[in-house]
């Protein structure tokens, strides 16, 4: 893997949320880094370069590929509820002034009601309206979820996973049916 | 972190303000799904009536509030992620309330109006 990809990738991790950083690895060293050679301690992952460098071993000097996979469609569920929470909110916010602008023209007058349901029956407005609503839905389901993670409801491991497939499942589905009955 | 406590709150009350405005939200969602499949808006005189009520165009401008509050938050939180330079993420966050403040604004415009 060339160096720049791999630079590439350590944004990626630092791009997730703090919360999804703390669920990819609990109390686990980095298992998704399969460096076979080095043993942990002697600095695999971030920062670690110079801990290698002053050993004595030379074979140990030599830099080696870290090989962390951190797509977000490679992420633990938990992560992935989260990563996904974070830009359904912001995508939310970005089409705030749309939407506000939307339901203005719809309370305006007769006319302009009109025009704004020509608006949404353009494919790419619907489009984005069922996107907007896939990430208000989901938007909704982690951050219900993440309330009960507040009171310790739902924190272990088998749960914390169980939940994110019903966040993940039931905002898809939502979307599918009320997409179905709002726009279509 | 040397930081030395002094008696602020570090983010308890942000974190607090995104909680509670997630629960009006949460609740208003259920409303307003209720409302409008009781209702069944189809034209604009209908859809008019029923932001015209009292108890939704209260529970609509509650709505917002918490709309404000919430995104604030939560885009605070993403650009003190990834946005590091001081001067830029205090600009962003500046316009971040300012569109917010501004779309509240906007919202009461349109809930009284009508």
């Amino acid at each position: 893997m060339s160096r720049m990809l791999r630079a590439r990738k350590g944004t990626v991790r630092a791009l997730l949320p703090t919360r999804a950083r703390f669920i990819v690895h609990p109390n686990k060293p980095p298992t998704r880094c399969y460096n076979f050679e080095l043993p942990i301690a002697a600095g695999v992952g971030r920062g670690g370069e110079s801990k290698v460098r002053d050993m004595p071993d030379a074979s140990l000097n030599k830099k080696r590929p870290l090989w962390y996979n951190l797509s977000p469609f490679n992420l633990p569920l938990p992560g992935l509820v989260s990563i996904l929470h974070r830009i359904s909110g912001a995508a939310l916010f970005f089409l705030l002034l749309w939407l506000l602008y939307l339901l203005d023209g719809s309370l305006a007058s007769a006319e302009r009601f009109e025009a704004i349901r020509q608006t949404i029956a353009h494919p790419l407005a619907r489009l984005v309206l069922l996107g907007l609503l896939w990430a208000f839905l989901h938007h909704l389901c982690a951050g219900i979820r993440y309330l009960f993670l507040d009171i310790d409801k739902g924190v272990e491991l088998a749960p914390a996973r169980a939940t994110s497939v019903v966040v993940l499942v039931v905002s898809l589905v939502l979307t599918a049916v009320l997409g179905w009955r709002l726009l279509w | 972190m040397n930081r030395i406590v002094v008696g602020a709150h570090y983010g308890l009350s942000g974190w607090l303000v995104q909680r509670v405005s997630a629960i009006v939200m949460a609740l208003y969602t259920l409303a307003f799904v209720l409302a409008v499949a009781a209702a069944k808006p189809m034209d604009h005189a209908q859809w008019k009536a029923l932001f015209s009520q009292g108890w939704m165009r209260f529970a609509t401008l509650l709505f917002f509030v918490s709309l404000l509050l919430h995104a604030w938050v939560g885009m605070r939180d993403i650009l003190m992620d990834y946005i590091k330079p001081t001067g830029w993420r205090l600009a962003l966050q500046i316009v971040v309330v300012l569109v917010l403040v501004g779309a509240a604004g906007w919202a009461v415009e349109i809930l009284w109006r009508t």
